[in-house]
């Protein structure tokens, strides 16, 4: 049944003890992500001495650095990857978080089980679990010559291919829990209520339901985008290396090429990319009462 | 075009539950059918059934005389009122109603006309892109019933369609339902546990009771002729007395109640060939005046509790003579005699005989 | 110059540990700061035990990350380990502190040739700990052809079966000794004359790996490389099918050194520790975890015959030569490289 709307009284304002309650969060982002990212923005406008030290200044140097066609090449690359990963997480996570919020209660809470019980090793060490699976002695390719002794190995390791394996498993579950709770609250009455006037199985999907769930699918893309981009010891691990991504640039700039200021702007450009993506999900999102 | 519906035998059988036994109903094309009992008696798994939201596990359904049974609920010619409405939130008022249109391919210009008349039917106009959350319980209500009627089924479902609201807002719902459908014409099954709207709005009223129709029968006949006891005191109140036959002459049969009262009965309103069986007494046959001390002992009973209803009141009143035997009666309120009938008021009872009802089974 | 680095959660960590404001002051205690996988465990026990000074063991595993931390956080640390180029750069900037020789015992244990160089030929300011350098290491059983150089290492017939260490520094001098050119001349002029070669060097490499590329070849995901030599040889202590050889065109030889820093505040425990090193069988343990070519004469002679015929631990004859301080070019550097393999 569709609940009466909640009337708030839209002259409240939160009272001294929710304030208080606020208080150690407030903290923590303003040490934690406000202040670092001020210092960032502050670094990227300076400049790398002869040592490799900065030197705080007002250039923007740097940022034009940004515009050479080396650097726009990977940002692209980078983008192109995470947007892959997201999309092959989207296929195949979307139908098991459906399927997973419309399971009988006992089965339901083993398979949400499953999909979390990853969490408990390390990112890096399941990463170094799929080395060993996709390298030429690894244990795919010990299942192959298994069941087809004719069959060449398969090369995976250090192509792109790995590195796109390990990223969609890695994030795959950072896209399953929010589709799965939006999933959850959809109103079965609705799916029939589709069916009742005509909808087929396969006209329900993006008639009722995928409107209905994209504040969940928003989210999960989000955890996945964001920090997929960004991401650089999958590349070096799975990938060999041998592709440079943003984060890869990154990480160069502040050990190797020990040149902070323009790391720091790849950073600030990092962020601002987010930002922007984070206005064009918000204009996007459907009118009406659809709350998270 | 509305269309007859006809249940062949359908049955519903959970596992060792048997939800629905068997039935077999025909509804008329045009009528307004209710099926009535109480929460868990099945009526909802049937009208589901009508839907196709379930599937039968014996019998066959048949809509106009074509079998339906197998054919999933989104290409049946049939639409339902949902029991919350089930409105689309993230659609308007008009994406909602527009909605089966849209699945039917209907072009724009007649789908934009369409909804319109639709919104007129329920008196929604104006309201066409307001979003669910922003409308009353009786604005969805009517959203939700524009939707269903727009497609032009053959047969509208209603589950409990007034549950939700409040009873004034009921009432009102109600007769602009009842005349929706006279001037439709189109064949209504309704479920609901409310036999006060089972009464008003039906042509037929179908009593359901443990997954089975315990009768089937326009309004009146239910009330006044039920068949079991089930029925007798599930719509409407009922006195259950037990009825002894002790004579009878030409025309008429005497017939002794409990409590002492004798009467005289017409011959075609007793059950052929039963030698005992039960009185249905309705609280309003009662009639009560107050213990002028005169009369026969039978018929004198005491008032052990009153219910004030506003428009009249519910007494039990405890027959003298019948081992405590308690009848409900009622009294048209009105301030005046009220002292005559309070707790604890002698009063002498007395049960016309000609419109009394005989429980057939016993 | 040691190159085994760290993985992530390792670099995260000292970065950390960098962060958190130590307790430097105190005797009995020596903030030692050091490559990753270098100073073996037994050896900094073995000091304390000794001596009863507590060592406060932080790692890095770049010599760029040491310089960062050590130039921001002042006098935290007594003791660190830059390569050779590096300490050039630092003895200009006066960041190190001259070294009381005095103390240091065991200065005539070294070889000569470790002795001397041209990052600090009076050896005021540094001693070294380890020398190495980077060549060619091949799985025999799965190359026939005899390797000798880089050029013979980047054909078209080892496409997609060679490791290289990520660092591009490295990969530049390659091509500059391929190309005969001086290797310590970093420039636009040097670099636009490396990028053609460069370019189809880089599109033959499997994997760029700096923190371990002897996985690869353990796992047989390629059959030949350009590593350090210490991996190297313990590619060859686990199979001698991995054999080793400085490339013909030339080597880089690299030398780690110890040094005090300028803020250093426990410097008496860090001569302790100096001469510690350089005693003959603490040098030996040393070796024994970490084959690279060790300078101390005395410690060698304490090996065993199988740790000196290592051919990557003491390689014969070969073109050495030491990279000095280029100052901005690394950026260049960087720069190329990255343009480079993101041309894939």
């Amino acid at each position: 049944m569709t609940p009466e709307p909640v009337a708030r009284d839209p002259g409240a304002r939160p009272g001294t003890l929710a304030w208080l309650l606020l208080a150690p969060l407030l903290a923590w982002l303003a040490l934690f992500v406000v202040v670092p990212a001020l210092l960032l923005l502050g670094c990227s406008l300076g400049e790398r001495d002869e040592f490799g030290q900065v030197l705080w200044g007002f250039s923007l140097e740097n940022y034009a650095r940004l515009l050479d066609p080396v650097y726009l090449r990977i940002f692209l690359r980078s983008l192109g990857f995470a947007a892959l990963t997201t999309g092959l997480c989207l296929l195949i996570g979307y139908p098991v978080a459906y399927h997973l919020a419309r399971a009988a209660p006992r089965v339901r809470e083993l398979l949400l089980l499953l999909v979390m019980v990853p969490f408990w090793t390390s990112f890096l060490v399941r990463t170094y679990a799929w080395m060993a699976i996709l390298r030429e002695e690894g244990l795919l390719n010990a299942l192959v010559a298994w069941l087809q002794p004719a069959w060449a190995p398969l090369g995976l390791l250090y192509t792109p291919a790995a590195v796109v394996t390990g990223l969609v498993y890695s994030y795959l579950p950072f896209l399953i829990l929010p589709v799965y709770a939006s999933v959850e609250k959809l109103d079965g009455a609705l799916i029939e209520a589709a069916h009742d006037l005509g909808a087929g199985p396969w006209r329900v999907f993006p008639t009722v339901i995928l409107p209905l769930t994209l504040p969940g699918i928003a989210a999960g893309v989000t955890l996945v985008f964001v920090p997929a981009v960004a991401m650089f010891a999958v590349t070096d691990l799975l990938g060999g290396a041998r592709v440079p991504l943003i984060g890869n640039v990154i990480q160069n700039q502040f050990l190797q090429a020990r040149d902070w200021p323009f790391g720091a702007a790849l950073g600030v450009a990092l962020l601002g990319l987010f930002l922007v993506s984070q206005l064009v999900l918000r204009a996007l999102r459907p009118r009406g009462a659809l709350r998270g | 075009m509305s269309a007859s519906i006809e249940l062949d035998g359908v049955g519903k059988r959970y596992g060792a539950f048997t939800a629905v036994r068997e039935v077999r109903l025909t509804i008329a094309a045009g009528e307004f059918l209710t099926l009535l009992g109480p929460s868990g008696c099945g009526k909802t798994t049937l009208l589901r059934m009508i839907a196709g939201f379930e599937a039968p596990t014996t019998g066959r359904i048949l809509l106009g005389g074509e079998d339906i049974t197998g054919i999933p609920p989104h290409r049946r010619p049939v639409n339902q009122v949902f029991q919350g409405y089930a409105l689309f939130p993230h659609l308007s008022v008009r994406g909602n109603v527009a909605f089966g249109l849209r699945m039917r391919g209907v072009p724009p210009a007649e789908l934009g006309r369409r909804v319109d008349d639709a919104l007129a039917l329920v008196s929604l106009e104006g309201l066409g892109e307001r979003f669910p959350h922003e409308l009353s319980g009786g604005q969805r209500q009517r959203v939700a019933v524009a939707r269903a009627v727009v497609c032009r089924p053959q047969v509208l479902l209603l589950d409990e369609p007034f549950s939700a609201l409040d009873a004034k807002l009921r009432q009102a719902m109600r007769a602009e339902l009842q005349a929706l459908q006279r001037r439709l014409g189109m064949t209504f099954v309704l479920v609901t546990h409310d036999q006060d709207e089972a009464l008003a709005l039906s042509d037929r009223i179908a009593v359901v009771n443990a997954g089975a129709l315990e009768q089937v029968g326009p309004p009146r006949e239910i009330y006044h002729r039920p068949a079991t006891d089930f029925v007798a005191d599930f719509v409407g109140h009922a006195n259950l007395l037990p009825a002894e036959r002790i004579g009878g002459s030409a025309g008429r049969i005497a017939v002794r109640l409990a409590g002492g009262l004798e009467l005289d009965v017409p011959a075609e309103r007793w059950p052929a060939g039963r030698g005992a069986t039960r009185a249905v007494v309705r609280p309003e046959q009662v009639v009560l005046r107050p213990w002028r001390g005169e009369e026969r002992p039978a018929g004198r009973a005491l008032v052990t509790a009153v219910e004030f209803r506003g428009d009249r009141e519910h007494l039990q009143v405890a027959l003298r003579e019948g081992g405590g035997l308690t009848l409900t009666a009622v009294h048209p309120g009105g301030e005046g005699d009220a002292a005559d009938f309070a707790v604890g008021a002698e009063v002498a009872i007395g049960i016309p005989a000609d419109h009394l009802w005989f429980l057939p089974g016993g | 110059m040691k190159f085994k680095t760290l993985n992530l959660p390792g670099r995260l960590a000292a970065l950390l540990l960098a962060l958190l404001p130590l307790a430097a002051r105190g005797a009995g205690q020596l903030n030692l700061f050091g490559w990753s996988e270098y100073v073996p465990q037994p050896v900094l026990e073995g000091f304390t035990r000794e001596t009863g000074i507590k060592v406060n063991f932080e790692t890095y595993s770049s010599n760029e990350e040491m310089l960062a931390k050590l130039v921001a956080g002042g006098g935290r640390y007594d003791l660190v380990q830059p390569s050779d180029y590096t300490a050039e750069a630092m003895i200009r900037r006066k960041l190190l502190q001259p070294l009381d020789r005095a103390r240091l015992a065991g200065l005539g244990n070294l070889a000569p040739e470790f002795t001397g160089r041209a990052h600090d030929p009076e050896g005021r300011y540094t001693v070294p700990y380890m020398s190495g350098s980077v060549g060619i290491v091949v799985n025999t059983e799965k190359v026939k052809t005899p390797v000798r150089g880089y050029r013979e290492v980047f054909q078209a017939a080892h496409r997609d079966r060679i490791v290289v260490v990520n660092d591009s520094r490295e990969l530049v001098s390659w091509a500059l000794y391929a190309l005969g050119q001086p290797v310590n001349t970093v420039d636009a002029a040097s670099l636009a004359r490396v990028r053609p070669l460069l370019a189809e060097w880089i599109k033959l490499v499997k994997v760029f790996d700096s923190d371990s590329p002897k996985t690869a070849l353990l796992n047989g995901d390629v059959d030949l490389g350009v590593v350090w030599s210490g991996e190297a040889a313990l590619l060859w202590r686990e199979n001698r099918k991995f054999q080793y050889i400085l490339p013909a065109e030339g080597a880089h030889q690299f030398v780690d050194v110890l040094a005090i820093p300028a803020g250093a505040r426990n410097v008496a425990e860090a001569h302790r520790f100096i001469d510690y090193i350089l005693r003959p069988e603490v040098s030996r343990q040393i070796s024994a975890a970490f084959p690279y070519t060790n300078p101390n004469l005395a410690a060698r002679r304490l090996l065993t015959p199988d740790e000196l015929a290592n051919p990557a631990s003491y390689p014969q004859g070969g073109k050495l030569e030491s990279f000095r301080d280029i100052g901005r070019a690394a950026a260049d550097i960087d720069r190329l490289v990255t343009d480079l393999k993101s041309a894939k």
